[in-house]
Parts: structure tokens; C-alpha cells; sequence
């Protein structure tokens, strides 16, 4: 089976003023995989999915070269309009980052903005089913209009992954989701993503090497804002071919 | 050469280290053993057949320290490719080891059974053997020590001159059975049967643990099939 290629980066270099923070990246993401990006601090992996729903535009020092091409179409050309573009893409980050609001306008803030129901009752449908998608909805059912910031750190990344959902994005793109929640909390996160890559395209970046050989497809290696290597997720952490990738997963000193 | 950069974590490297160190330290002992097995067929004695009795149970007891080491270390340091592959590879290569230990029991044994003093022509087409698996043994440890490809794929090819000599040797005392077919003959040169294949067994593990060292370094199965010596 041929994959569908979801996102590519071409000859991708990012600036920020002076400062070059990616180099020449050509990256394929295929659709319905988990693809890990990892590498050391300051590597560029946040940089590089911020280029994915161009939160980089937001950034006014940030210049960039190259293509980012999703289903085919640069999302970067004049006739792409950001803000469609951002609900095609949902994004979590490292800390949860729920809205000081009840957990349904939590959820209900992205179909608001974008109006995307006609009554109550649709509302009413995606918030249910985008809390059920992400795991929470039996956790938190009694509460939805208790404060989104009550819930534990677990239940607030959970919850603002229905909130990306709720907005029925193709492509999740996850900024070290786990790096702020215990083992259990970070187990539940894993199994979820590994229900949502059946809809969607994920990119997630992460510190722990263990979780991006749990769930990950396919593994890109970045160092100092060039990609080194990628591949099969198996094969970069059974046998990586470059000599960096090896020294980062193995631990040792590059 | 295969050479790698330290771990950060310098305990990491410790850990590999000692566990190298008691698979050397297991390998020196087997050498040992064949050792007193060429003195065992060349002469006879049975104080040497003690002493290879004696160390038996050393290898078993370095095969479970290597299984404890190699466990403690996957558990605690969740090692990825290289290291992973050393610390699997040390299983193996114990489990090779350990038979080695074995198969030299069972000759030791098994020449000290004979009926009959073996024909000197056979004798030292046996102790050529042991002599073989010898330097096949150093040679793989070698190969280990330095972390060596090419050397482990030398080994690797050279079993098939350990198979070649078991072939002649077969004839040789299928023969002597036929020229001189008394009871006792016969039943001195059924054992050194057994005995010879035992030996050349003992090549085909001493391959397996080249065959280890190789996937260890490189992450690949040697993928030519291993030479062979002419059929029987
Ligand atoms: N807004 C910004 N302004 C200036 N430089 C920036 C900005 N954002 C990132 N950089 C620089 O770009 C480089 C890449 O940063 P980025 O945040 O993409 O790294 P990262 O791989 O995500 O690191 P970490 O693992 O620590 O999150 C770094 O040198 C960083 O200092
Ligand atoms: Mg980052």
C-alpha cells in the first residue's frame, strides 16, 4: 500500500532577524501515521511544525524559504488563508493550556469562532463527541461547566486535545504533550493518539525517546536546525544509519 | 574498528564494560577447557578430565551472571540500538559458550570411556580438530574484544575447514571399523564417532557467536549462507 503524503516541507530555511534557525529541510508526513520529530534542545522541532499551521507569520522577526506543500497545495501562497488553514490543523502544546472557562466553551470555542453548527443541539453534539474522541467525556460528564483549569494536568491535556478535535482538523500537531504529566496520564495520551492517527495526520514532538518509539510510524532526527535522518520509526532506534542520530538516542556525548 | 563516543552517563559505559568483561572472562575459561581436552586425547589423563569437571560449573554460573547483568542493565537503561544489540548479543553469545563448555565435558568423557587406545593417525586427526577450534575460539574472541567485522566474517568462513577435516576423518575411522571389525574396535571407534561430531558441533556455535559479534556492530544479519564443508 502506497501512503498518501499529507504534509511536505521543501528546501525549508527559517530565519528568526539574523539568526537561521532551520536549514534546507525536506520532510514527507504521510497521512494516518504518527511521525516523531526529536533532537536536543533548540534543534528546531517546534519551529519546524510551527511552520505546519504558520503560527510562525505570528512571530514578526520570522522569515522563511522553501515550500510547506499540504495535500499537494502551499499553504503558504497568497490565495491560502491562514485562519481556514488553522482549523484543517489542530495543535497542543507542552503545557496544557485550557481557557479560564467551563470545559464546554472550552471545546465550544473553535466550532464558535468558526461557525461551524446551526443550533444548540449540534454544539451540544460536538462537545460531547469530541470529549468522548479524546478519552475525557466519562471523567468530566458531571462537570462541564465546572472551570476547565479544576481538571488534573492529564485531564487538561485530554481536554485540549477535544478542543483541537472539536474544530474536525485533518492533521494534530502535539508539542511535547506528555512532558508535564505522570505515567498513567502519559500511557492515556499514547493510546489516544494511537486511536486518532485512524483520522488523522499527527506530528508530535517529544523529549522522551521511549514515547516516540511507542508511538510514532516514522521518526525524524533533527540537529541544529538540519534534519539528519528519517525513517521508519523501528529502524531509527534499531539501527540508525548516521552517526548524530546514534550518539542522541544511544545517550552518548556527539 | 568500530568505534563509538562515550555516554553521557559515564555509569553506562561501566555497565557495558563489566558486562564485556565477564563474557571475556567467560571465553578465557572455555579456551581453557579445550586446552585440557587436546592434553585429555593426547595422553590420557584422567586427573585433566577432573579439572574440566571442576570448571563446568564455573561457565553455568558466568551464564546466569551474564543473564542478571544483561537484564539489569536493559531494565535500568532502557539501552537503544548499539547497546541494545550489546547487551543481547552477550545473551547469546553466554548460551554459545556455556555449550561449548558442554560438548568439551562430554568428549572428555567420552575419551575416557574408549575400549581401545585410538589409532595414532586418527588421535592426531582429532587433536587437529581441537587444534582448529582452538584458534577459531581465540580468533572469535579476538573479534569480540576489538569489535571487528571483518574478523568475525573470517570466522565465520573458516568453520568450513573444521567440517572438511570432520569429513576425513569420518572415512578414516569408518574405514578402520571395516579393516579390523572386532567388538572392542568397533566400539572404541563408534565413540570417536560421536566425538568428532561433538567437535564440529563445537565449530558451528563458535560460528553462531561470530555470527553475534557481526549483528552487534553492524545491526544486520550476515546475509551470504555460511560456507560448508563437502557433504557426507
Ligand atoms: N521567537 C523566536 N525568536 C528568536 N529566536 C527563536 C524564536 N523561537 C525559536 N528561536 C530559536 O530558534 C532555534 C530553534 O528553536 P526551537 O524552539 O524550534 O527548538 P526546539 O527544537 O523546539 O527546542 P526545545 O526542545 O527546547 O523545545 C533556537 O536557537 C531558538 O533560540
Ligand atoms: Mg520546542
Amino acid at each position: 500500500m502506497t501512503k498518501e503524503l499529507k504534509i511536505s516541507a521543501k528546501n525549508l530555511n527559517v530565519f528568526y532577524g539574523k539568526k537561521q534557525a532551520l536549514f534546507d529541510i525536506n520532510l514527507n508526513i504521510y497521512a494516518n501515521e504518527v511521525t516523531s520529530l526529536i533532537g536536543p534542545s533548540g534543534c528546531g522541532k517546534s519551529t519546524l511544525i510551527k511552520c505546519f499551521n504558520r503560527m510562525n507569520d505570528l512571530v514578526d522577526i520570522c522569515k522563511y524559504s522553501g515550500q510547506i506543500m499540504i495535500d499537494g497545495q502551499d499553504i503558504n501562497h497568497s490565495s491560502t488563508d491562514p485562519v481556514s488553514l488553522r482549523t484543517r490543523i489542530g495543535m497542543v502544546f507542552q503545557k496544557p493550556n485550557p481557557f479560564p472557562k467551563s470545559l464546554y466553551d472550552n471545546i465550544a470555542y473553535g466550532p464558535r469562532l468558526h461557525g461551524m453548527f446551526n443550533t444548540k443541539e449540534d454544539l451540544d453534539e460536538i462537545v460531547i463527541s469530541s470529549l468522548k474522541k479524546a478519552g475525557l467525556f466519562n471523567e468530566v460528564k458531571d462537570r462541564l461547566f465546572e472551570s476547565g483549569t479544576g481538571l488534573s494536568g492529564g485531564q487538561q491535556q485530554r481536554l485540549c486535545i477535544a478542543r483541537a478535535l472539536a474544530v474536525n482538523p485533518e492533521i494534530i500537531l502535539m508539542d511535547e504533550p506528555c512532558s508535564a504529566l505522570d505515567p498513567i496520564a502519559t500511557a492515556k495520551i499514547e493510546e489516544l493518539i494511537e486511536e486518532l492517527k485512524e483520522k488523522y495526520t499527527i506530528v508530535i514532538v517529544t523529549h522522551s525517546m521511549q514515547q516516540a518509539a511507542r508511538v510514532s510510524n516514522r521518526t525524524a532526527y533533527m540537529h541544529m536546525g538540519e534534519l539528519i535522518e528519517t525513517g521508519l520509526t523501528k529502524n531509527i532506534f534499531s539501527n540508525p544509519k548516521h552517526a548524530k542520530t546514534q550518539d542522541y538516542i544511544t545517550g552518548r556525548i556527539g | 574498528m568500530q568505534e563509538y563516543n562515550d555516554h553521557i552517563v559515564s555509569s553506562f559505559d561501566d555497565d557495558i564494560a563489566s558486562i564485556r568483561r565477564s563474557i571475556i572472562k567467560m571465553a578465557t575459561l572455555v579456551e581453557e577447557q579445550y586446552k585440557l581436552l587436546h592434553h585429555i586425547v593426547d595422553t590420557g589423563s584422567a586427573s585433566t578430565v577432573e579439572d574440566v569437571l571442576n570448571n563446568e560449573p564455573k561457565l553455568d554460573a558466568f551464564d546466569g551472571k551474564i543473564r542478571d547483568q544483561v537484564i539489569t542493565f536493559i531494565t535500568l537503561r532502557s539501552p537503544m540500538a548499539i547497546d541494545l544489540r550489546e547487551g543481547l548479543a552477550a545473551l547469546k553469545i553466554s548460551t554459545d559458550l556455556e555449550r561449548l563448555g558442554d560438548y568439551c565435558k562430554n568428549v572428555s568423557l567420552r575419551i575416557q570411556a574408549l575400549e581401545e587406545i585410538p589409532p595414532a593417525e586418527i588421535k592426531n586427526e582429532i587433536l587437529r580438530m581441537i587444534v582448529m577450534v582452538q584458534g577459531q575460539l581465540k580468533k572469535v574472541i579476538d573479534a569480540y574484544v576489538s569489535k571487528n567485522k571483518d574478523k568475525a566474517i573470517e570466522v565465520r568462513n573458516a568453520d568450513a575447514v573444521i567440517d572438511n577435516q570432520y569429513q576425513v576423518t569420518y572415512n578414516h575411522i569408518i574405514e578402520d571399523i571395516r579393516k579390523n571389525p572386532s567388538k572392542l574396535k568397533t566400539l572404541t571407534d563408534t565413540k570417536l564417532l560421536f566425538t568428532i561430531k561433538t567437535i564440529e558441533r563445537a565449530g558451528d556455535h563458535i560460528t553462531n557467536i561470530a555470527e553475534e559479534v557481526y549483528y552487534a556492530i553492524v545491526g544486520e544479519t550476515l546475509s551470504t549462507p555460511r560456507p560448508k564443508g563437502e557433504p557426507e
